[in-house]
């Protein structure tokens, strides 16, 4: 997920590197500001805590078949230090991976660091954000955090013209998917292990209120419906492989009630769209509310 | 930390360079010039290291219809790793990260990037020699590879109270490193 140099074209770093360096200078400076509220000097821990996660990657976990994971720690790290400290400490680590172990480009910096300490720690915070923590807010933000950064490495090499078809994007978010849920998996366990061991350095973490949570709920609204409008336009990339390997040459969810994700015979299609990502939306977070509740 | 400064706007130049050239023939200077470099020509094969990543993206290019392009991809994610290899052979880090701070980067990811590549062979060492003792017993269960990330973060952070509480007691103000 880290990207090398080479692959982004001048523009696209150019953007990417612009729109990270005010954000690093941000995360730097609440960082210092919530150090002398708190008198704990956070520096030093913030320093131990980015090698931890670098020493992390060598504690291998068996998942199925064989495989094994390690932990990437974006979510670890927000639910632990909180998202600015966070983002301050993963592009520490990425600059070091960087410069100092060829993992991800130098001028690609400004990418990997949005990507992953930005758009990764907030993804994977804000599931705990909304909900506070619980097991499956953790295992959403991580699954999340990993998914959402690995989208925007296959968005960004994309729009640098580096020609990747349908069925190559999907492979890719394939493998973001179960990377994802492998993160997720692991963060859950690592955070359980910690809070037996030591409780007090895990913050607490109560889930925002009604209002803020309807305003997102709005936000997420508005995306869907701009979004299902902006992307039915263009098929899938799941979908165009599992054409391509013959998958779906006689589908038999052909007349579900959101069949093509859309709500058939209820006005333009647009709407049916929308609607469907709506009902679709609701249903996860439902499944999710109920979850949670009875953790 | 002047030479360090020099060494990393080089780097930063020759990278941009490559990042401009537009195919694999003029691409075929900047080569000849970092193979004049000896610290460059010992990291060869190093630099082989990172490609099957790049060689992964390369691949879904190239299956998506672009040789050409998938080839001169490969050529420049190499050329800018050989670069980074050989200027890391020549830049101790905590060189050019203290270099970082007269560019103007923040001054607490400075100290945060120093704390990091300080403690990052501390910190590796421990996990290893947990990896040793673990494969000793037969590999790592998923609860014990669980268990065996808690301990290390636990005493991770014990080890940085430690160290900030050593660091205040010598006249550490929160700036000056």
């Amino acid at each position: 997920m880290h990207i090398p140099d080479g692959f982004l074209t001048p523009p696209v770093w150019l953007t990417l590197d612009a729109l990270s360096a005010p954000a690093v200078a941000w995360v730097a400076r609440q960082t210092r500001k919530s150090e002398s509220v708190a008198d704990d000097q956070r520096i030093p821990l913030l320093g131990v805590m980015g090698a931890f996660v670098f020493a992390a990657q060598m504690v291998n976990f068996p998942v199925a078949l064989g495989a094994s994971g390690h932990l990437l720690g974006g979510t670890l790290l927000a639910v632990i230090l909180g998202p600015s400290a966070a983002a301050l400490t993963m592009t520490a680590i990425l600059v070091l991976q960087a410069l100092l172990f060829q993992d991800g480009g130098v001028l690609a910096m400004g990418a990997n660091v949005f990507n992953m300490a930005f758009i990764g720690v907030l993804a994977g915070y804000l599931p705990v954000r909304l909900w506070g923590r619980s097991t499956l807010s953790v295992l959403a933000g991580g699954a999340l955090s990993v998914v959402a950064s690995g989208a925007m490495a296959l968005g960004e090499l994309k729009l640098s013209g580096v020609t990747l078809g349908n069925s190559a994007l999907g492979i890719g978010l394939g493998i973001f998917c179960l990377t994802g849920l492998i993160e997720g998996v692991i963060t859950v366990a690592a955070l359980r292990s910690i809070e037996r061991l030591r409780p007090q350095s895990i913050p607490t973490h109560t889930p925002i209120s009604f209002h803020a949570r309807a305003a997102v709920a709005m936000s997420a609204l508005l995306l869907i419906t701009g979004g299902a409008w902006i992307a039915s336009a263009a098929p899938d990339g799941l979908q165009h492989l599992a054409a391509k390997v013959g998958l779906q040459e006689q589908p038999v969810w052909t007349n579900a009630p959101l069949a093509g994700y859309a709500l058939s015979g209820v006005g333009p299609d647009w709407l049916q769209t929308s609607l469907a990502g709506l009902i679709g939306v609701t249903c996860v977070y439902a499944v999710c509310a109920i979850g949670i509740k009875r953790r | 930390m002047r030479t360090a400064r020099g060494k990393l706007t080089v780097l930063l130049l020759f990278l941009i360079l490559i990042s401009l050239t537009p195919n694999i023939p003029w691409l075929l200077p900047s080569a000849a010039v970092l193979l004049s470099l000896r610290s460059a020509r010992s990291m060869l094969v190093r630099a082989l290291l990172i490609l099957p990543l790049s060689a992964m993206i390369a691949l879904g290019a190239w299956w998506s219809g672009d040789g050409v392009v998938a080839a001169t991809l490969l050529v420049k994610s190499y050329l800018s790793v050989l670069a980074v290899l050989a200027f890391n052979a020549v830049t101790p880090a905590q060189d050019w990260i203290a270099a970082l701070r007269s560019w103007g980067v923040p001054g607490a990811l400075v100290e945060v990037l120093q704390f990091v590549h300080r403690y990052l062979t501390v910190i590796t060492d421990e996990a290893r020699r947990m990896r040793i003792a673990a494969t000793a017993r037969g590999g790592f269960r998923f609860d014990a590879a669980a268990g065996a990330l808690g301990v290390l973060f636990a005493r991770s952070w014990a080890r940085g109270e430690r160290v900030h509480r050593a660091m205040l007691a010598r006249g550490y103000n929160g700036k000056a490193l």
